[in-house]
């Protein structure tokens, strides 16, 4: 089992409903103005914008960027403590009271998918009653990124077992997957044949990120054609 | 038991997941810690629908023992098929706010100033009753007036209704004009707007129209062009967006043509004029349902050939004359060319005569005569609804079936204008004024004039849930339930080629102290001696219920039920067999209540051209005739110092920025506030810069040639001054905007709404000129002249 992520580019129109879903699906924090500004908005769901050319000729791409959960992760092998590796189904997971805050993964990731815990996360009284009682926070000073909604996973595979059977394709979906208007965002099992992810993995427009690197992304993009 | 984090865990099922890990640190708050003790943490879901913005998307809720967690999209609503935008996503954000109002609020001190004193209901409604009645016992009900939000909604009827029972005609709903509203209006006097389908277009040609970040129904949008966009390569669908920002329906179209604001009408009608020589238009058409195409020296072919060649469209629009010529081509050969005028945030002084010019050109190239692409609103079963309109002779509201063409207009076009018609003495003196779902001083460009005329009106009720910009100068302000506490219906989305009934249902019981605005409608109506509705009901759910038996009686539609293939449907339904069987109302209700709402599978028919008046084109007689007829709605604003009288084809407002540091202020929406009431919710204020990456704050986007120009950074700060002030924004260096304007998001720059939006950047729209477009009375968002300076930290 490879858990993995295909994104088609000709279908995403980069409204950003993948974004506003993850972060509410997995409480990320609110950084308040100021902070912002220090550049620690926290999005475990991000939206990359490149811009070709020059008008008329000008091409806007977007991209929306979750994790990799590359194959061979930069950001383990980096992690002094091993709050951070790679498990049996090609997530890589993040083991928050393990981690010492060093950074060390985020400088080593080449997608700046992580994102530190300046502060102790905070609600207002209303608020917080907004958050997912499924996903735990953080607490500060530990690095924290996408998880491909592993807690969906775990929820899933509780499901089939109670009932005896197999995971199938359709039993677990991340929130990004699940909210996208256009259907973009596929995922699934690329090991499965049967996932409609890994046919779409194999697919001629099939890209990855800074592939040179050997990362090995699990998130795959497919380019757009027009 | 005492709950720990690991018991804690178990309960959720997720024990034994690395990622998660120990954390000390709870975003779980004390009453479900206590729930989850004794509760048995069951998830159950309801369906309701969204009133964020009123695209009337139906949404699911999560709940955990009760309590509402999550906002997912209802997947078998059909207009957005189990998606959400984020601001759909976001509700809970507004229905837990920490500052939501709790207790009806009585103003202290002078108009303007935010002091209050917390008073009973009872006193509140009594105020506000004795109010009415004494208008009525002195026969001065046109003293009464109300002002209502864009939710198209049951309530809305009702508050209209509340209006004309009171025997005033001072109905004023405030909402933005549907695509292609304006135009249509004038080219055949059609209110509602007719809808389209976009699947059946292989020309799509949106002239500022951004169906992806705005209303009608962005989530329905979003998804149809993402169905659009992958087809694309097979089907060779062209979309081409025409703006001087590029926004995110120029991003997902083929192509992006730059043109000056204001301007957009001229290229139509450039486009027009090579469609006219080629002699490629649509002829049958032309001849059988349209007029004054063929009428000697004034008609429209005569105007266009006199003023609109490709090398005058050229200087005027900076579209290349072979561009103006190549576009004309590809439009008027397509199949089934269909062009978009207008929308949310498109305002130009130019706006009526542009979206005008637009519908001719559909009118010739042949849009209106392709297979199923127009299509026809059907009423619903329970008849017309009221439209509230506006005399653009004398100025006087009213509330009418069916508006008339020559002297009414919407009355949602002028609504923004009222002060304005007031001190043109146009409109009486109001002593008692009633404020829902729109926050009048924040949207307005104008806002001295507002704070003038409410600080005038001796009695002034605001329905909120937080106090916002408007709440300073109320008398009044009454803490009102979100969509997630109340009943209501959601109407059929403008534009949108089907009909639908989206059922709003408390999804938890009302905060304490807030109450619903139809239910305090009702009993103001008994307090008052109002008689509102002729069913008399006890509440308004009950009222929703009786006008859903309607719904149930007519035999039409179904509740929401898994889109399956119409033909499907059609051999299903001439067997006589239905989705679901509801024999008696009872079952139909609990089914509505099941399923989130009700709709009419079919789609609307294609517009019949036989049955409706004949489309008008544009001439210089006509438009001279119109600037008089509508003078009002400029309300006699004096032209400025140095500014030249109108052109009959309007084209002299179309303004440029000449100096070196001079910019076009152009606001423009974005998905994660539409309305502007989006601000309130801080992952909308954190995310509203998603694709430029600025979080929170505003920014002001220029052109990177103009920005080398000034020696601009990006992120420089700049002061970006106007005729009505001045403002302090970053600037973000993009070539998604042409070099003529200053793009600046709406929706920030509130002075209340909320810890979240309070004082977070400028409200651009306090910047804008109060200028207007003479022909629909809407006031003007991209014809203000800004400078632009450095400043120094």
């Amino acid at each position: 089992m490879k858990w993995g992520m295909v994104i088609d580019l000709q279908k995403c129109t980069g409204c950003g409903e993948c974004v506003a879903a993850c972060k509410l699906e997995n409480n990320v924090a609110i950084v308040e103005p100021k902070e912002s500004e220090m550049g620690r908005t926290m999005l475990w769901m991000d939206m990359l914008t490149m811009y070709e050319g020059e008008y008329p000729r000008l091409r806007v791409r977007q991209f929306p960027r979750p994790c990799m959960h590359c194959d061979h992760p930069p950001c383990t092998k980096v992690c002094p403590v091993r709050a951070t590796y790679k498990n049996e189904e090609g997530i890589v997971a993040q083991i928050y009271p393990q981690c010492i805050g060093c950074r060390y993964c985020m400088a080593a990731c080449p997608y700046t998918v992580k994102s530190f815990n300046w502060y102790k996360p905070e609600w207002a009284p209303g608020i917080r009653e907004t958050t997912n009682p499924d996903v735990s926070v953080r607490p500060a000073g530990v690095v924290e990124k996408c998880t491909f909604c592993v807690h969906r996973l775990q929820k899933a595979k509780e499901q089939a077992k109670s009932e005896g059977r197999t995971l199938r394709e359709d039993d677990f979906q991340t929130a990004c997957a699940e909210s996208c208007p256009a259907g973009a965002i596929v995922f699934g099992d690329l090991d499965n044949t049967g996932h409609r992810v890994s046919s779409l993995s194999h697919s001629p427009r099939a890209t990855r990120l800074l592939e040179d690197l050997g990362t090995e992304p699990k998130v795959i993009y497919l380019k757009e054609v027009d | 038991m005492k709950i720990t984090r690991r018991n804690f865990l178990q309960m959720l099922g997720i024990t034994g997941v690395a990622v998660g890990g120990i954390s000390r640190v709870w975003a779980i708050p004390d009453k479900w810690i206590e729930t989850l003790q004794d509760g048995p943490r069951i998830e159950t879901w309801k369906m309701s629908t969204c009133g964020q913005c009123p695209a009337g998307c139906g949404i699911r809720v999560r709940l955990i023992d009760g309590i509402p967690v999550r906002i997912l999209g209802n997947p078998i609503a059909p207009v957005n098929s189990g998606f959400t935008c984020p601001m759909g996503e976001a509700g809970l954000e507004l229905l837990y706010h920490p500052d939501r109002i709790r207790q009806p609020l009585r103003r202290k001190g002078k108009k303007g100033e935010s002091s209050w004193e917390p008073i009973s209901w009872e006193e509140a409604l009594g105020r506000i009753s004795q109010g009415l009645q004494g208008l009525l016992k002195k026969k001065q009900a046109d003293r009464f007036g109300f002002f209502f939000g864009d939710r198209n909604t049951l309530l809305t009827h009702v508050a209209g209704e509340f209006v004309t029972r009171m025997g005033s005609s001072n109905f004023f709903p405030w909402r933005a004009p549907g695509i292609n509203e304006l135009g249509l209006w004038q080219a055949f006097g059609e209110f509602p707007p007719l809808a389209f389908d976009l699947e059946k277009t292989d020309y799509l040609l949106t002239f500022g129209t951004n169906l992806l970040e705005g209303p009608p129904s962005p989530v329905y949008f979003n998804r149809l062009y993402g169905k659009l966009k992958e087809s694309r390569p097979r089907t060779g669908l062209k979309m081409v967006h025409v703006d001087a920002r590029m926004s995110q329906a120029g991003k997902n179209a083929t192509e992006w043509l730059q043109v000056r604001p204001g301007t957009k009408g001229v290229l139509a009608l450039g486009m027009v004029y090579v469609i006219l020589r080629d002699k490629n238009f649509d002829e049958e058409f032309i001849a059988r349902y349209t007029q004054d195409f063929r009428g000697g020296k004034e008609d429209f072919p005569s105007m266009v050939s006199r003023y609109y060649h490709p090398d005058e469209v050229s200087a005027t629009t900076g579209v290349l004359p072979e561009t103006v010529l190549r576009l004309a081509r590809e439009f008027s050969s397509a199949k089934a060319p269909l062009a978009l005028a207008g929308g949310g945030a498109d305002r130009s002084e130019t706006a009526l005569f542009s979206q005008w010019a637009v519908a001719s050109l559909n009118a010739l190239a042949g849009s209106f005569s392709a297979n199923g692409l127009w299509r026809e609103p059907v009423p619903l079963p329970w008849g017309l609804s009221p439209v509230s309109s506006v005399n653009t002779r004398t100025g006087v509201f009213s509330m009418k079936p069916r508006l008339a063409r020559e002297t009414d207009l919407p009355a949602h076009w002028a609504s923004e204008e009222l002060p304005h018609l007031r001190s043109a003495g146009k409109f009486p003196d109001l002593d008692v004024l009633m404020i829902a779902q729109v926050d009048p001083l924040y949207q307005p460009i104008d806002q001295k004039p507002w704070q003038d005329w409410l600080t005038r009106i001796p009695q002034v009720v605001q329905f909120a849930t937080l106090v916002n910009d408007t709440s300073p100068y109320a008398d009044l302000v009454l803490p009102t339930t979100t969509y997630l506490e109340q009943w209501d219906a959601t109407l059929p989305v403008p534009n949108l080629p089907f009909s639908q009934l989206g059922l709003q249902q408390p999804v938890v019981s009302p905060l304490a102290g807030s109450r619903p605005v139809g239910d305090v409608l009702l009993q103001l109506a008994t307090d008052a001696g109002i008689p509102l509705l002729p069913e008399k009901p006890k509440s308004f759910a009950g009222y929703l219920e009786t006008r859903m038996k309607t719904i149930f009686a007519s035999g039409k539609g179904t509740p929401y039920f898994e889109i399956v293939s119409l033909d499907f449907l059609d051999e299903l339904r001439k067997r006589g067999w239905q989705v679901y069987s509801y024999p008696a109302f009872a079952d139909f209700w609990r089914l509505l209540q099941e399923k989130g709402g009700w709709w009419d599978p079919g789609e609307y028919p294609e517009v019949d051209w036989r049955k409706r008046t004949k489309f008008t084109f544009p001439t210089v007689a006509r438009l001279d005739a119109l600037l008089k007829e509508r003078a009002l709605l400029s309300h006699g604003r004096e032209a400025q110092k140095g500014e030249t009288p109108l052109h009959p084809l309007l084209e002299a407002p179309i303004r440029k920025a000449e100096t070196q540091d001079s910019f076009l202020l152009a606001p423009f929406t974005t998905l994660m506030d539409m309305t502007g009431e989006g601000a309130s919710q801080p992952l909308l204020q954190e995310i509203s810069g998603l694709i430029p990456r600025v979080y929170w704050n505003p920014w002001a986007e220029m052109n990177p040639e103009r920005a080398r120009k000034l020696s601009l950074k990006d992120g420089s700060l700049i002061r970006v001054v106007s005729g009505k002030g001045s403002a302090i924004l970053r600037v973000k260096i993009l070539p998604t905007v042409s070099s003529e304007i200053l793009a600046v998001p709406f929706g920030k720059g509130h002075k209340e709404s909320g810890r979240y939006a309070k004082n977070i950047g400028p409200n651009p729209v306090a910047l804008i000129d109060p200028l207007v477009d003479p022909l629909s009375g809407r006031t003007s968002w991209e014809s203000t002249h800004v400078r632009v300076e450095k400043v120094n930290k």
